[in-house]
């Protein structure tokens, strides 16, 4: 990068604070150039002009004249499509390290111009196109690749728009303050899952669990008092016996310490894929890394939990 | 259709429309090809053919370089270069299926073709098309960027585009500073002439001109207009007859001095180009034009031949006198032999004096049933002017100048045969005269010492209507005359006359807006030059203004348009709290503003209470039928 | 709109504003809630009068109820009842546990198992009660009115987004202000004042006047209230998730409700603004903290114009 670069850099850091939430587009934050094709225009203008003076043509004047007027309105309307528009960060949806991140904005429009040909560009260069109706909102994503676990924030990206005759690009930044969280990695093929770690292996039995109620039957001699349904006892004048299970499924201890041998992100790497595999076979899983545990439990938000910790968990050597 | 084949065949459409006035001036081959490969473009992208092979579009490309070469000499210059272009972006247009970069660079191509057109014409039907080209030129832009767009709001938008451009336009139209001539020469191309024709004059010739009712030149007069009898406009003059035909001199000399002998009449001349270099000139002229000259035989002549419109002022004087020519000999030419029974009677006058030689051929002609008509019979024999003296004795003005020349030659009086416009139709609606190609007239001058060149019109001796009241009451009624030469002043003619006027302004103002006008018009702003702190705040304010209130209209914010009439009188009724202080919050409920607004305006507790209670019961409780009683109450509520 | 059935109403609301001091705006969104045919939760400190309110509503309504202490033992069967084996008949007869009632007083309900609250918010939702593949529907018409402490304590399952969703809403009763307070120390015990509180309407007469409530006029300009409101919860990123159509449509039935009991035969901006806190409180969760954000709620509606 030169020094003009990173001049230029500095001035738009400068000028372009990071902003939560939401920003509006003021004109002070807005660029505008021609484009190639607007340079054609402009070579065609000059072109004509010279003509016209040359064959003393008066209409050709006017003509010269005129377009230049045409031009001018599409550059006002080209700036339009940008001034005011209120742009907000949503909530991103989290993804595993190597996909790409999809940090969702709400383009909101309240001044009553409907915006057209309105495109998003993330840094690497991926391009989202949207139409902004008038007073209404629309949705787009600037995906951004996250090749780490960990908080993925929104860098600065670009919004232009080059409607409606791709003469001149008025352009900005998007300084919006928004985070994606990065899972790990999942390993490609993982071991199968460590079943029932805690209680030697094998799945549990009917009848000798105790988590779920399954019903009740005759007091058998021997039952335990906490068991003994005294409320229905008194009722129907017969002796009841709660009884409880444990679902057939089997219950995945996810534990750091089994993976002794392994460097740090390869561990979180096969923990991720247990995870979801677990969670795909619908098993129920407990997860205990250094610093923080989830007892046994399944279901979209004990999954989201736990990856949760595996993406924020420490690197190596950051001394946490 | 779908949206593609929709804007490819609109780009076609706005790229044959661009080329159509260019098409119009090249070889007919030329047009025939370029107009069927536009139409096959347009059936491609209808039918959604696959695009053209790329060798056949550069053989063709080859092919058509070649043609365009070998038609106009040249790939540069207006003709050669419009022609090649006008190749190039068909071609180009082929190129361009489904690629939005070359459409792109078609659509500029297509602009500038657009603009290009008015080399050939600047009339308003030509500025009309050029409008509506841009305005398709523009959609086509538009779609180029937004394909799915909605065509009527798209077009709605390169109309008002176009609307927003043109105070800019007309701004720097008046105020860019025009230069007096080139910035470089310009080569000539040898246009279609139109009009009289300088190179000779025969039996036959003017009056094919009779049914042209175009305009030839305008006329505008200081002063009053002088009697129609002495509009003698001077044009082409012939001093050599070959026998059948009268030519053009041969010889150049310094011209005669014209000593005037009555007042001088100022007038301004707008010439339709006719790609000649002479000027029309009311016998005699006095003060010439700038940069044209007169010629030994009268004629006032241009530097250059006229290929543009123009305009031009000069001053006659309707009688004078000439000393000496240094050219009179040349007026006395006869061919050796021919025509001998004109010969004959020219000898019978022989020892009359001139003017008396004179006299008695016009007097000739009057008394001998003579006929003016627009079809005369062909002279066929080998002698026509004895032919026509003594046989046919029908003629159109040439037939009579012709004849009364060789008369006075042979009879020994120097005569020569001018050719020019007599007369024209003074346009009352814009005080101006208009002279037609059908006011071509041929007549005769003849030198008399004393006085010298003096003109005779031997067509007044047969058909005197001719001069005093035009062509269309000299004639008998069964030849046929289109509209405007019509004596009767039937609708359709008055009609025509009022347009012309527009014509004329536009021509004057529009066209004719040259560095001169330009100079005028600014000094009436109070701008000297251009240079002038006057003239650079005119101009940058103009432009300040003109940009900065469209940017002020486009930009700013618009205020909601409710579609519920109910909600726009309760917006009226806001407003009008509002500026007695009582502004409603956007999340207020009107009855939590209304209970609000009657705190602080407790004398109007009642009057916002009935308001507040309409509008609820219209907006939200359906009772549309009390909507005009709202209306009534807001109106009437004035805090 | 002037209804038969209105003055009555007024007049429970005024023996409720006996009993309840000094909580009139309170009263009348329980009432109000009650006529959307909506369940309610009642969400305060302990010792400021849930159970006192919903023992006053259930009985000035004229409405059978039953009153279950939620604890961590309690059983889903303890609810809804159970099939036992009778020797006689020498079949299963179902007990009805006190869910079949019209007012079920769900006291403390954040202090029983989830697998407990689900079982009755399953019968909430459902408007029945399946005990061994046999469905036994409950009596119409079937309020909910439970109370829970909003302190995080030790032992306590808070309600689950899903679970709240069937509350039309939720209210808050707060302190009392120091003029009824003073009236409240001065004055007889609630518990005994309410026992010998005679029901001042009938079942009837709350079917009746449902029935009415059904007819008061909604507007399209209200309709885009309404969607312009749950628009905005949707995209307010501080809030984990946005409004229901279901809360939607309670919020508009609730507005009615509110219009029809101040006299009102429409459902003005004003219900609607009145209503949202108590529709939207506990189903808008703070994204970072995963707990309701009453504070956001009322700030939410004072950003959004109406249109």
């Amino acid at each position: 990068m030169n020094l003009l670069g990173q001049r230029w850099q500095t001035f738009i850091a400068r000028r372009h604070p990071p902003a939560s939430g939401s920003l509006a587009l003021v004109h002070k934050r807005i660029y505008i150039v021609p484009t190639r094709r607007g340079l054609g225009l402009g070579l065609l203008l000059l072109i004509s002009l010279v003509g016209a003076i040359n064959y003393q043509l008066s209409l050709g004047f006017f003509f010269t004249f005129l377009l230049a007027g045409i031009a001018h309105s599409a550059l006002l309307r080209t700036y339009a499509a940008l001034l005011g528009l209120e742009i907000a960060a949503r909530p991103a949806e989290a993804v595993f390290a190597g996909e790409a991140a999809q940090f969702p904005l709400a383009l909101s429009e309240k001044k009553g111009r409907e915006r057209t040909g309105i495109t998003l560009l993330s840094p690497d260069g991926s391009a989202t196109r949207c139409d902004v109706p008038q007073r209404g909102e629309a949705r787009a994503a600037i995906a951004v690749a996250a090749p780490r676990r960990g908080r993925l924030t929104l860098p600065r990206s670009r919004i232009e728009c080059r409607a409606p005759t791709g003469w001149f690009v008025a352009w900005s930044y998007l300084t919006l303050v928004s985070e994606c969280l990065v899972y790990p990695r999942p390993e490609a093929n993982p071991p199968p899952l460590p079943f029932g770690a805690r209680s030697g292996g094998g799945g549990l039995q009917a009848g000798q669990g105790d988590d779920d109620f399954a019903g009740l039957r005759e007091y058998h001699p021997g039952d335990a008092p906490s068991r003994i349904a005294w409320r229905q006892a008194a009722r129907t004048d017969t002796l009841l016996a709660k009884t409880f299970q444990s679902p057939l499924a089997s219950q995945v201890l996810l534990d750091w310490e089994m993976l002794a041998g392994l460097d740090t992100e390869a561990r979180l790497s096969r923990l991720a894929a247990w995870i979801l595999r677990a969670e795909a076979e619908g098993h129920r899983y407990a997860l205990v890394i250094p610093g923080f545990s989830r007892p046994l439990d399944h279901g979209a938000a004990h999954r989201a939990a736990c990856l949760a910790a595996l993406a924020l968990f420490p690197a190596e050597g950051s001394g946490a | 259709m779908k949206t593609e084949q929709r804007n490819a065949l609109l780009l076609t459409g706005a790229v044959a429309l661009a080329l159509a006035p260019h098409l119009a001036a090249q070889p007919l081959w030329l047009m025939a090809l370029l107009a069927a490969l536009l139409a096959l473009r347009a059936v491609q992208s209808l039918t959604e053919t696959r695009a053209l092979p790329r060798w056949l579009l550069l053989a063709l490309t080859v092919v058509l370089i070649v043609l365009v070469f070998q038609a106009h000499r040249s790939l540069i210059g207006r003709d050669g270069g419009m022609a090649l272009l006008a190749s190039l972006v068909t071609l180009k247009l082929f190129e361009a299926q489904g690629k939005t970069r070359d459409s792109h660079i078609v659509v500029m191509l297509a602009y500038f073709c657009t603009g290009t057109a008015f080399l050939h014409s600047q009339s308003p039907a030509m500025f009309g098309l050029v409008m509506l080209d841009t305005v398709a030129i523009t959609l086509a832009a538009l779609q180029l960027e937004r394909p799915q767009g909605a065509p009527l709001q798209q077009t709605r938008l390169a109309g008002r585009m176009l609307l927003e451009a043109v105070p800019l336009a007309i701004l720097l139209f008046v105020l860019f500073p025009r230069l007096p001539g080139p910035l470089w020469h310009i080569p000539v191309e040898r246009g279609a002439r139109t009009g009289l024709s300088s190179d000779r004059m025969e039996p036959g010739q003017v009056s094919q001109l009779a049914l042209d009712d175009s305009v030839a030149f305008r006329v505008e007069f200081d002063d009053q207009p002088p009697p129609r009898s002495v509009l003698y406009w001077r044009g082409p003059v012939f001093d050599y007859f070959d026998g059948r035909r009268w030519l053009p001199p041969q010889r150049f000399y310094v011209p005669p001095r014209i000593a005037p002998q009555g007042p001088s009449l100022r007038y301004h001349i707008t010439l339709e180009p006719h790609q000649q270099r002479w000027l029309l000139a009311l016998d005699m002229p006095t003060v010439l034009p700038e940069s044209a000259q007169i010629s030994g035989r009268l004629q006032v002549m241009s530097a250059a031949p006229v290929m543009l419109r123009q305009r031009y002022t000069l001053a006659s004087s309707l009688t004078w006198r000439i000393d000496s020519d240094p050219g009179l000999a040349l007026a006395r030419q006869l061919p050796a032999a021919g025509n001998p029974r004109t010969r004959a009677l020219a000898a019978q006058w022989q020892a009359l004096p001139a003017e008396e030689r004179v006299r008695a051929a016009v007097a000739y002609l009057r008394s001998n049933g003579f006929v003016y008509t627009l079809e005369p019979p062909l002279l066929r024999s080998a002698h026509s002017i004895d032919e026509f003296l003594f046989d046919t004795r029908q003629g159109f003005c040439e037939h009579f100048a012709g004849a009364f020349t060789f008369l006075m030659r042979a009879a020994g009086v120097p005569a020569r045969v001018v050719t020019g416009y007599q007369g024209g139709e003074y346009n009352t609606a814009g005080r101006y005269l208009i002279v037609r190609q059908a006011d071509a007239h041929a007549w005769t001058e003849v030198w008399l010492d004393g006085l010298g060149w003096q003109r005779i019109d031997p067509t007044a001796a047969a058909a005197p209507a001719r001069i005093e009241s035009g062509l269309a009451r000299s004639i008998p009624q069964g030849d046929s005359l289109p509209w405007m030469l019509r004596g009767d002043d039937n609708w359709v003619r008055l009609l025509h006359l009022q347009l012309d006027v527009l014509v004329n302004d536009w021509n004057q103002w529009v066209i004719g807006f040259d560095a001169r006008r330009q100079r005028d018009f600014l000094q009436r702003l109070g701008i000297g030059d251009f240079l002038s702190a006057r003239y650079l705040g005119w101009l940058l304010g103009g432009v300040a203004l003109i940009l900065g209130g469209f940017a002020f209209v486009i930009l700013r914010p618009r205020r909601l348009k409710l579609a519920d009439p109910a909600a726009r009188h309760y917006q009226r009724f806001c407003r009008k709290l509002a500026r007695r202080g009582v502004v409603r919050m956007p999340q207020e409920g009107p009855l939590d503003f209304a209970r609000r607004a009657s705190n602080a305006l407790p004398h109007l507790a009642l009057q916002i209470d009935a308001i507040t209670n309409e509008y609820l019961a219209i907006r939200y409780g359906g009772e549309q039928h009390r909507r005009e009683s709202l209306r009534v109450q807001v109106t009437q509520f004035n805090p | 709109m002037n209804s038969a059935l209105l003055p009555r109403f007024l007049e429970a609301l005024q023996r409720l504003d006996s009993i309840i001091l000094g909580k009139q705006d309170a009263l009348r969104l329980a009432l109000s809630c009650l006529l959307a045919r909506g369940h309610l939760l009642i969400e305060d400190l302990p010792g400021v009068g849930k159970t006192t309110l919903a023992h006053a509503l259930a009985r000035v309504l004229g409405l059978k109820f039953q009153r279950v202490q939620f604890t961590s033992d309690l059983l889903p069967a303890d609810i809804t009842g159970v099939s036992i084996y009778d020797r006689q008949d020498g079949r299963f007869r179902f007990h009805p546990g006190p869910i079949f009632a019209q007012v079920l007083l769900a006291d403390e309900i954040n202090r029983a198992t989830p697998k407990t609250q689900s079982a009755l918010l399953e019968a909430m939702a459902e408007h029945q009660v399946t005990v061994d593949g046999e469905s036994h529907p409950l009596p119409r018409p079937f309020y909910v009115i439970a109370t829970q402490n909003p302190l995080q304590q030790i032992g306590a399952f808070p309600l689950p987004e899903s679970q709240l969703d069937r509350f039309l809403m939720r209210l808050e009763l707060g302190y009392p202000d120091e003029r009824a307070e003073r009236e409240l120390l001065l004055g007889q015990d609630r518990r005994s004042l309410l026992s010998t509180q005679e029901p001042v309407l009938g079942i009837a007469e709350l079917l009746a006047a449902q029935a009415e409530v059904e007819q008061v006029h909604i507007s399209p300009a209200l309709v885009d209230y309404v969607q312009a409101l749950v628009a905005a919860t949707r995209n307010d990123p501080s809030f984990a998730c946005g409004l229901s159509p279901r809360a939607a449509l309670g919020l508009i039935q609730a507005s009615r409700a509110h219009a029809w009991l101040i006299g009102r035969n429409m459902v003005i901006p004003e219900d609607v603004q009145t209503i949202f806190p108590g529709v939207a409180g506990h189903r808008l969760v703070q994204r970072a903290s995963g707990r309701p954000d009453h504070a956001a709620v009322l700030r939410l509606l004072a950003a959004i114009a109406i249109p």
